[in-house]
């Protein structure tokens, strides 16, 4: 790293007008990444032509503010009323509307907002220091490696299925089916749409995850009745505390970022599954972690690798012009608008630049604590309001959330098709984060798979003479066992 | 006494052997030297079949009665009603005239009795919802004005 092209870089903030970027781009993150429906990905593609006029500085503090804090806000309903604002904080949702119900709201926010912070920070690091390098090991990544990649991540059903393994199975299996919906992405053949052209395109993630999260609470709180899903008074976390908290858990924290770092490297993945897959962690290591009771585990481990993301993402961008999720696809853009293309020169050409971004980034995850734990204290105000309010406004939420999306008015049935064929497989016993995790990982395996073996002649021996693929390969058997074991161990019983 | 796992593992039976039968009808083409587009469905078919049987054949102990009865209320019947009039509408309807309903419906199907909480909470709610989404995103919901 140069020294004095970053203390150059460091004139960015003495400008306070990039201070002022940076909080609007944080400020609208916030809406956008907690609106069921809205993403940052919608902030960032609406945000990116108001750069025009901008200079380089002030246009990536709105854009990365937006980036960052967009990311981590979708935990803030997923932990208040159980939806999350965005597919990266759905496994948030799991542990952080548990806490709340317990009174512990506020230390999940807490949690969320600390651990999204330290997993944007770590991974700043690791783009300050080994971009280059690490870009070039991602770009050893081939359609082989994803497909085993997928199946690994499908080992966190394990731990996501509390109660019956088997019905977490089965609801995995049900999210892949439903991923096969539509176009098959091989061959372009319809598939399982019975002649319905709304389906064609499939069936889309933000709707899926309003109708499996929100629309079955909202089911499951009509049927409590007005009193019945009440949740309590909420205590005040001390932030200090919380910090200690997460020191504590300072494995925890390396783990999630490791996953979250490593995810983002690879192009076309992105938090979602970064985020499940460090849950599916969390939970091997404390079986609170997915219980009634839910666990601050949960919550810290999928926040950190979701906002881990964020800066690894931007190392096959700046180092390969290549975008590691759909925000850098669009970032692209806000470069080209400042008529600089990034890719393998762009670091050694634009090195001031590059220190401006790492700067903005760092400054993007101190808004997202000074701002998250500035708002916490009102955020569970939410919660007063009475359940008879808030459970119909929460439908209206759903329905102009999922409209949205594509401006479709059959998202917005799916979601009641899929929330009420949810809720009821719900109250018959199955989980629904596998259903959600089938839908994600489900067709990225599938497409990897068939592309893997058209590219190798149907040769299958390819999964395990690759090295990187057979590592994959090793620790998912490994992971497989290790659960297997330990679960044969808690079912022994005390002697 | 009918058990939850019965139930849903019968439901997983009968959808695997479903998909399998709607997989045979997707079009497959012979100049693609890869798997078919027909495997994954036939693959999860059977990882369906599967499941629903061992489901079927060591069901726990939750039974039918207690998952589902509570569903059998008129107040809940009401509300998810409600929800699926205000789904299926969306796209024809006004969206503050439909929010607007719907919340008026929904807040009493969840108890709510004071006079004012039954007009303020309808009107505000379904014109700050649109205000919301119509100039906060641009998003446009249907309106008929």
């Amino acid at each position: 790293m140069d020294l004095s092209q970053l203390a150059q870089a460091a004139l960015i903030l003495a400008d306070p007008s990039v201070w002022l970027w940076l909080i609007v781009g944080t400020a609208l993150g916030m809406v956008f990444g907690a609106a069921p429906g809205l993403t940052a990905t919608a902030g960032i593609a609406i945000a990116t032509p108001l750069t025009f006029g901008f200079d380089f500085a002030s246009s990536m503090a709105l854009l990365l503010g937006l980036y960052c804090s967009g990311y981590f806000a979708g935990s803030i309903p997923a932990i208040l009323i159980n939806m999350p604002g965005a597919p990266g904080n759905a496994a948030t949702s799991l542990d952080g509307h548990a806490l709340a119900r317990r009174g512990k709201a506020d230390l999940a926010l807490c949690l969320a907002v600390i651990g999204s912070a330290l997993g944007g920070f770590l991974s700043i690091v690791v783009l300050a220091f080994a971009a280059p390098t690490l870009s070039a090991f991602a770009l050893r990544f081939t359609s082989v490696e994803y497909a085993v990649f997928a199946l690994f991540g499908l080992t966190c059903i394990a731990a996501i299925s509390r109660g019956s393994l088997v019905s977490g199975l089965l609801g995995a299996a049900l999210g892949m089916v439903l991923g096969l919906v539509g176009i098959d992405p091989v061959g372009g053949m319809e598939r399982l749409t019975f002649g319905n052209f709304s389906l064609l395109t499939g069936i889309a993630l933000l709707p899926a995850l309003i109708a499996f999260f929100a629309i079955t609470e909202v089911f499951a709180q009509a049927m409590a009745g007005q009193h019945g899903r009440e949740l309590p008074r909420q205590e005040q976390a001390r932030p200090l505390a919380v910090f200690r908290l997460i020191v504590q858990r300072w494995w925890l924290v390396v783990k999630s970022s490791a996953i979250g770092i490593g995810i983002g490297l690879l192009p076309g993945t992105g938090p979602t599954i970064a985020s499940w897959i460090a849950y599916g962690e969390a939970a091997r290591g404390d079986p609170q972690v997915g219980s009634k009771d839910g666990s601050e585990n949960g919550v810290l481990a999928s926040e950190v690798a979701n906002n881990a993301v964020t800066g690894a993402a931007l190392v096959p961008l700046l180092t390969l012009g290549i975008p590691g999720d759909t925000v850098t696809a669009i970032l692209i853009g806000a470069f080209l608008i400042q008529g600089i293309e990034v890719g393998p020169l762009f670091i050694a050409t634009h090195g001031q630049l590059f220190m401006q971004i790492l700067i903005l980034l760092a400054l993007a995850n101190l808004a997202i604590l000074v701002v998250g734990l500035g708002t916490r204290r009102w955020l569970p105000l939410l919660l007063r309001i009475p359940q008879r309010i808030l459970v119909p406004m929460i439908v209206v939420f759903c329905a102009a959330g999922a409209f949205s999306v594509n401006n479709m008015s059959f998202d917005v049935l799916m979601i009641l098709v899929l929330g009420f064929g949810g809720f009821v497989l719900m109250r018959l016993g199955m989980p629904m984060a596998p259903v959600v995790l089938g839908l994600v990982l489900g067709p990225i395996l599938e497409r990897n798979l068939r592309d893997a073996l058209t590219v190798h002649q149907m040769d299958w021996s390819v999964f395990v003479t690759r090295p990187i693929s057979l590592a994959i390969v090793c620790i998912t058997l490994l992971v497989i066992g290790v659960t297997y074991w330990r679960s044969r161990g808690r079912a022994r019983p005390a002697t | 006494m009918i058990r939850s796992d019965t139930i849903l593992g019968a439901l997983a039976v009968i959808a695997g052997l479903l998909l399998l039968w709607a997989s045979f009808f997707i079009p497959t083409s012979g100049f693609v030297t890869t798997l078919s587009a027909q495997f994954f469905p036939h693959v999860l078919a059977g990882v369906m079949v599967i499941l629903g049987g061992l489901l079927l054949a060591r069901p726990r102990s939750d039974t039918l009665q207690g998952a589902l009865a509570p569903l059998a209320t008129a107040r809940f019947a009401g509300f998810v009603l409600a929800t699926a009039f205000y789904l299926i509408a969306f796209p024809s309807v006004d969206f503050r005239l439909g929010t607007a309903l719907f919340l008026l419906a929904g807040i009493v199907l969840m108890g709510a009795r004071k006079p004012l909480e039954l007009v303020l909470v309808p009107v505000l709610g379904a014109l700050g919802m649109w205000i919301i989404f119509r100039f906060g995103f641009t998003i446009l919901l249907p309106v008929w004005i």
